[in-house]
C-alpha cells in the first residue's frame, strides 16, 4: 500500500458504466422481458383537435394475436388526470388530462386506442383496423394569436387560453425599484423581441415501459429519469396503493429533461396490466417519441432593457408568452418560472419584472428540456448585452464587466432574491478572453469588414449563471410546487469490506457511478473498484427525488457524503473499542483508524482499517454495550441554497453573407462548476451541453404545418447536429468552491445548453450587424440568415 | 397548403366541360381512384396512395360545389379518411377552362388539408408530385377526348411527362369496374423527394449517406 493514496475526487476517471451503456448490452428497458409477456400498440391521433365521434375496434378485435383492444371510454372511469405537480397560481387553469382520450383529441398525436396482443408486430398491425370518425375542430397554433382576445380555444370549458399569469416585481418584492420608473428615467432603452423555438429532447433510448401485475406488487420498469416520482404519482393518479407498486428505472439512454415527466403511455401501461392480470410492454418509435413526449422551450419573450449612456444597466423588464401545448403535464407550467429567477444573470441590475402568461394551443404538451427555463432567460439577457453593447458602441465584454458582481462582491443578493454564495466572473472571462485569442480575432474582423470580405467574422459573447442543485425544499414551496427538493443516500458497509452506495438520484448517462464511488473511495478510504452504486428502483433505492436541474450531485452527492460520514462515526465507535482507546484519540486517514501520536496513521501497519471493522461488526463478536451490529447509514440532505455555477463563453462564427452559410470556426468556454469529482465526466457534459445549445441556435426546430401535424417527427427532418456539423471546442474551468455544500460543487448538467445559444446567435447577429442587422430568428438557418441580410439591404436602399 | 396546377387537353373547352363535370368519365382517369357511387353532384369513392412504406387507402366523398358552365368553372370539395387511421385528406378544387377548337386549358386551384403520416413524411413532395399525377389524368383524358391526337406532345408544356405513365395509363383506361391501382408517389416524385423518402423506408447501410445528403439539404434551408 502506497503511503498516501492519489485522492479519487479530480481524477479523470473512465466511467465504470460506459462499457455496457455504450455496447447497449444491458438493462435498456426494452431488452427486458418477463414470462407471459404481452404487448401494447397504441393508435395515436392524427388530427390536432377533433373531438371523436366514433371508435370501432371490432375489426382489431378480430386480428391475429390480438388480446384486447381499448379506448379511452373504456378506462374513462378509472384512468384519473395525469398529474400537474406545479399549480403556479392558485387561479391556474387547467384541463382535465386523461391518458386516453376519450371525447376529444386536442394534439396530433394523443393516445388514442391501444391494441394488446401477442406480439409487437400484431399489436402494431392491429392498429391499422381501428376505425376512428374525427370531426374537426379549429386548430390554435399560433401562440401570439392564442393569448388574444377572442382567440379559437383549446379547452372550450375553460373559457380561455390563459393557464396562468406569474408576475415577479422587484418592487414589490422589496429587492429593487419599480422598473417601470426606471425604464422612463433612463437615457437609452432597448426594446427587443425573441422567439425561443419549440424543441424536442431527442433521448436517444426512446421510451419504453413494461408492466408486470403477477406477484403481490405491481413491478413497473420504466425508462425514466424520476422513479420515485412516478411511483407517487402512478398510486395518486390511479388509486394503486402506493405499497403494492415497486418501479424500477433500469439503464436509462438518455433524457434531458424529457423523461422528467409521468406519461400517458405509463399509466395506460398500468391499467391495461390490471385489467388483463398479465405483464405488458410498449416500447415506443422514434415518430412517436417526437410527437408524443413532451417537447421543450416554445417561448415568445418581450424585453425592455434600459441602460445610462456609460453602460450601467438600469432596469430589464420581461414579458412572456409561454407555450404549454394541449395540456399541462408534470412541471409545464413551472419551467418559464424557473427562468423569472435567471433574467438578471451576473449582472447589478437595480430594477426588474417579470410577468409570464402562460397559455394553451393544440400542439404536444411542453416541459422541462435541458436548463428548463433558465437558457431562454440566459439567451435573451445576453442578446440585450450585446444589442446595448452595439447601441452604445462598447464591447459587449466591457459593458458586461461594467454590470457584473465583481468577486469580492460575494456573497451577493441579486434583484430576484436569490442569494449567489461565489463566483469569479473576471477570472473566467479572462481566461477565455486568452484562450480565444479574442483580441487577434476583433482585429481580424475589422480587417474583414474594411476589406468587404464576403464571409464575414462574428464573434459571439455569452456569460451566465443558472441556479443549480434543485432545490431548497423551503424554496420550492414558497413557489407552490407540490414536493421538496430533499435527496437521500444510503450506504451499506458488507462483511468483506465492499460497499453499497444507494442513491435515491437515478441517473440516465450522467456517470453517478463512477463519481459517487469517487467521492465514497475517498471518504472512506477503500479502493474505487469496492464501490457499487445502487439506484433507480424503488425497492432498493426506496427514498429520493430524481435527477433533474442539475441536482444530482449538488444534492445527492451531499447525501452520500452525510451517509458515509455517518458509517465513519460508527466505524469510529468500534476502533476506539477494538483498540481501548477513547474516540477522540482516533485519527481517521486512508482507511484507517490509528491512535493519534502513534505517527502510523498511514503505514497501514496498526490500527484498524474500516475494512476490518466491517467484518467485526458483521461477527459481532465484541461490540461496545449497545451498540447494533451495523455500520449501514442514510442520510438526507435538504440544501439551504442552491448552487451557481457560472462561465464565459466565446464563439467565432464565419457567415458567408452571399448564402447565409454559418460555419462555427472556433467555440471557447471556461465554465466554473466550483469542485470537479471527474474532470472527464464535466468536459463530457459541457461537449454534449454545447452541441445542444448550438443545435438550438442554428438546426432545431419543431415544425407544425397549418393543420397541426408535427411535420419535424423523424430524424431526417428534425436536424440533430452530428460531430460534422460542430467545430473543435476548447473547454476549459476556473474552480470557485461553492460556499453552500461540503465538497464546494456547484453542478454541471446544463451549463453547456445555457450559455452555447446566445453565444452563436450573438456571433451571427454580429458577423452581419454592418448591413444593418440586428436580429435573427432560431434556427439560424441558411435561408434566415441570407433573408435577413436582403431585408436589411433593401431596408436601407429604401 | 394552396397548390396551384394547370394542363392542356386536345378537344374543346365544351367537351372538355363535359368529361370534367361526369365523375364517372374523371375517376378512372385519376390515378389511384375508384368511384362507387354517384348522386348526382354528390359521389363516393376511394383513393390508393402507397407512400414508400406507408399504404393508405381514403376513403370518403365529395361534390360539385359549383358548376358553373358559363363561366367554364367547377369547383368539387372532396374529404376522406385513411382506412388504417393514418390520417386524412380534404381538398377544394378549383378548376377552370379557356381555350378554342384545337384544345382546352385548365387551370386547377387546389386547397389541400393533409393530416397525419402523409403530412409528415409526404409534405414535401405534394406539390411536386400533384402536378405529374395531373398530367397523367390530362393525358388519360386526352386520350379518351380526342384519340386522334398524340397527347403527349400537348401535355409536355407544363412538365416532363410522369415517370411510368404508360404504365399507369392503360391500367387506369382498363379499370372500368375494378379497382384501381395504388399510386405510388414515389414514381411520381423526382429524386430529391426519393432521397427524402428512403430514410423512412428504413433499413440498409446505404441509407446513412443518404440520411447525411437528406441533413445537409435541410440544414441549408
Amino acid at each position: 500500500m502506497t503511503a498516501t493514496a492519489e485522492p479519487e475526487i479530480g481524477r479523470a476517471r473512465l466511467r465504470k458504466e460506459d462499457a455496457r451503456l455504450i455496447t447497449g448490452r444491458t438493462r435498456w428497458t426494452d431488452n427486458l422481458t418477463v414470462p407471459g409477456l404481452l404487448h401494447m400498440a397504441i393508435l395515436r391521433s392524427p388530427v390536432a383537435h377533433a373531438r371523436i365521434s366514433r371508435i370501432d375496434v371490432e375489426a382489431a378485435r378480430r386480428m391475429p394475436g390480438v388480446l384486447d383492444v381499448v379506448t379511452g371510454a373504456d378506462v374513462a372511469g378509472i384512468q384519473g388526470s395525469l398529474p400537474c405537480a406545479w399549480p403556479i397560481t392558485e387561479d391556474m387553469k387547467a384541463p382535465p388530462a386523461p391518458s386516453l382520450a376519450v371525447d376529444t383529441v386536442n394534439f396530433a398525436g394523443e393516445a388514442v386506442a391501444v391494441v394488446v396482443a401477442r406480439s409487437a408486430y400484431e399489436a402494431d398491425d392491429a392498429l391499422a383496423a381501428i376505425d376512428v370518425d374525427y370531426e374537426d375542430l379549429p386548430v390554435v397554433l399560433d401562440l401570439a394569436a392564442a393569448a388574444a382576445e377572442g382567440a379559437e380555444l383549446v379547452h372550450p370549458a375553460l373559457g380561455t387560453n390563459i393557464s396562468a399569469v406569474w408576475t415577479f416585481d422587484s418592487a414589490q418584492a422589496g429587492t429593487g425599484q419599480d422598473v417601470d420608473a426606471a425604464i422612463a428615467d433612463s437615457e437609452v432603452v432597448l426594446r427587443r423581441t425573441f422567439r425561443q423555438q419549440r424543441l424536442i429532447p431527442s433521448f436517444m433510448e426512446p421510451r419504453s415501459i413494461m408492466v408486470d401485475p403477477t406477484g403481490e406488487q405491481i413491478i413497473m420498469w420504466s425508462s425514466t429519469q424520476v422513479p420515485h416520482i412516478l411511483r407517487l404519482m402512478v398510486a395518486m393518479t390511479l388509486g394503486v396503493p402506493e405499497h403494492k407498486i415497486r418501479v424500477i428505472a433500469p439503464d436509462v439512454g438518455g433524457g434531458f429533461g424529457g423523461k422528467l415527466q409521468v406519461t400517458p403511455e405509463e399509466m395506460i401501461s398500468v391499467l391495461i396490466a390490471r385489467r388483463l392480470g398479465k405483464p405488458v410492454k410498449y416500447t415506443e418509435s422514434r415518430t412517436d417519441s417526437m410527437q408524443a413526449a413532451h417537447h421543450g422551450r416554445d417561448q415568445i419573450q418581450h424585453l425592455t432593457l434600459s441602460a445610462r449612456r456609460d453602460g450601467t444597466v438600469t432596469g430589464l423588464k420581461v414579458e412572456l408568452l409561454a407555450d404549454m401545448g394541449a395540456y399541462l403535464r408534470l412541471v409545464t407550467p413551472g419551467v418559464p418560472i424557473l427562468g423569472a429567477f435567471m433574467y438578471n444573470a451576473i449582472y447589478k441590475f437595480p430594477a426588474y419584472k417579470f410577468v409570464c402568461t402562460n397559455v394553451f394551443t393544440t400542439k404536444t404538451p411542453t416541459d422541462a428540456y435541458r436548463g428548463a427555463g433558465r437558457p431562454e432567460a440566459t439567451f435573451a439577457v445576453e442578446r440585450m448585452m450585446d444589442e446595448l453593447a452595439a447601441e452604445l458602441d462598447m464591447d459587449p465584454l466591457a459593458l458586461r464587466e461594467k454590470n457584473w458582481i465583481r468577486h469580492d462582491e460575494f456573497p451577493f443578493t441579486t434583484v430576484a432574491g436569490l442569494t449567489y454564495d461565489s463566483g469569479n466572473y473576471e477570472a473566467a472571462t479572462a481566461r477565455a478572453k486568452e484562450l480565444f485569442r479574442y483580441d487577434d480575432l476583433r482585429a481580424e474582423q475589422r480587417r474583414r469588414r474594411a476589406a468587404g470580405d464576403p464571409v464575414q467574422l462574428g464573434i459571439g459573447v455569452s456569460t451566465y449563471t443558472e441556479m443549480c442543485g434543485l432545490a431548497p425544499s423551503r424554496v420550492l414551496g414558497a413557489l407552490s410546487y407540490a414536493a421538496g427538493g430533499w435527496e437521500h443516500a444510503a450506504i451499506r458497509m458488507l462483511p468483506t469490506g465492499k460497499v453499497e452506495v444507494i442513491t435515491g438520484t437515478s441517473p440516465h448517462g450522467q456517470g453517478h457511478e463512477t463519481a459517487w464511488s469517487q467521492i465514497v473511495a475517498d471518504r472512506l478510504g477503500v479502493p474505487f473498484e469496492d464501490v457499487e452504486v445502487i439506484h433507480g428502483d424503488t425497492q432498493s433505492a426506496p427514498r429520493g427525488m430524481d435527477t433533474y436541474g442539475s441536482r444530482s450531485l449538488t444534492v445527492g452527492g451531499m447525501a452520500v457524503v452525510g451517509a458515509a460520514d455517518k458509517v465513519i462515526g460508527k466505524a469510529r465507535r468500534v476502533a476506539a473499542h477494538l483498540l481501548e482507546c477513547a474516540e477522540d484519540d482516533l485519527e481517521f486517514a486512508n482507511g484507517r483508524f490509528t491512535v493519534r501520536g502513534t505517527g502510523s496513521a498511514t503505514s497501514g501497519q496498526s490500527g484498524q482499517s474500516i475494512q476490518d471493522i466491517a467484518l467485526a461488526v458483521f461477527a459481532a463478536h465484541d461490540l461496545p454495550d449497545g451498540m447494533e451490529p451495523s455500520l449501514d447509514s442514510e442520510s438526507t440532505f435538504d440544501p439551504e441554497n442552491f448552487s451557481y455555477p457560472h462561465g464565459t463563453h466565446l464563439c467565432a462564427a464565419e457567415v458567408d453573407t452571399e448564402t447565409g452559410r454559418v460555419r462555427l470556426r472556433s467555440y471557447v468556454c471556461v465554465d466554473d462548476v466550483g469542485r470537479v469529482i471527474n474532470p472527464m465526466i464535466v468536459d463530457g457534459q459541457v461537449h454534449g451541453g454545447l452541441a445542444q445549445g448550438i443545435a438550438q441556435a442554428l438546426f432545431e426546430e419543431a415544425v407544425h404545418d397549418e393543420g397541426g401535424t408535427l411535420t419535424t417527427a423523424s430524424l431526417a427532418d428534425y436536424t440533430i447536429p452530428s460531430a460534422v456539423d460542430l467545430p473543435a471546442f476548447t473547454t476549459n474551468r476556473t474552480e470557485t468552491p461553492a460556499t453552500t455544500n461540503p465538497l464546494g460543487v456547484k453542478g454541471v448538467g446544463e451549463a453547456g445548453t445555457i450559455a452555447s445559444t446566445p453565444a452563436v446567435v450573438n456571433a451571427v447577429v454580429d458577423a452581419v450587424r454592418p448591413f444593418g442587422v440586428s436580429d435573427i430568428e432560431m434556427p439560424c438557418t441558411p435561408m434566415r440568415v441570407w433573408r435577413a441580410i436582403e431585408q436589411a439591404r433593401n431596408g436601407a436602399a429604401s | 397548403m394552396r397548390l396551384e396546377h394547370e394542363f392542356t387537353v386536345p378537344a374543346p373547352p365544351e367537351v372538355v366541360w363535359q368529361a370534367l363535370t361526369d365523375p364517372k368519365r374523371v375517376a378512372p382517369c385519376m390515378p389511384g381512384a375508384t368511384l362507387s357511387s354517384v348522386d348526382g353532384g354528390a359521389f363516393t369513392g376511394s383513393v390508393k396512395v402507397k407512400l414508400g412504406p406507408i399504404s393508405l387507402l381514403y376513403k370518403g366523398s365529395g361534390e360539385f360545389a359549383e358548376t358553373d358552365e358559363q363561366a367554364r368553372r367547377a369547383v368539387i370539395k372532396a374529404a376522406g379518411k385513411d382506412a388504417r387511421g393514418n390520417g386524412t385528406a380534404s381538398a377544394t378544387v378549383t378548376v377552370s377552362l379557356t381555350g378554342d377548337d384545337r384544345g382546352t386549358a385548365a387551370t386547377v386551384l387546389t386547397d389541400l388539408a393533409v393530416t397525419g403520416k402523409p403530412a409528415q413524411f409526404g409534405r414535401g413532395m405534394i406539390s411536386e408530385v400533384g402536378g405529374k399525377i395531373l398530367n397523367t389524368f390530362a393525358g388519360c383524358l386526352s386520350g379518351k377526348l380526342a384519340p386522334q391526337v398524340d397527347a403527349a406532345t400537348f401535355t409536355a408544356e407544363t412538365a416532363e411527362p410522369a415517370p411510368r405513365a404508360e404504365r399507369t395509363k392503360p391500367r387506369a383506361e382498363e379499370a372500368k369496374a375494378a379497382e384501381a391501382e395504388p399510386i405510388n408517389l414515389i414514381d411520381y416524385a423526382g429524386p430529391s423527394v426519393a432521397r427524402r423518402i428512403a430514410p423512412i423506408a428504413g433499413g440498409g447501410l446505404a441509407l446513412l449517406a443518404l440520411f447525411i445528403v437528406v441533413r445537409r439539404l435541410r440544414h441549408r434551408d
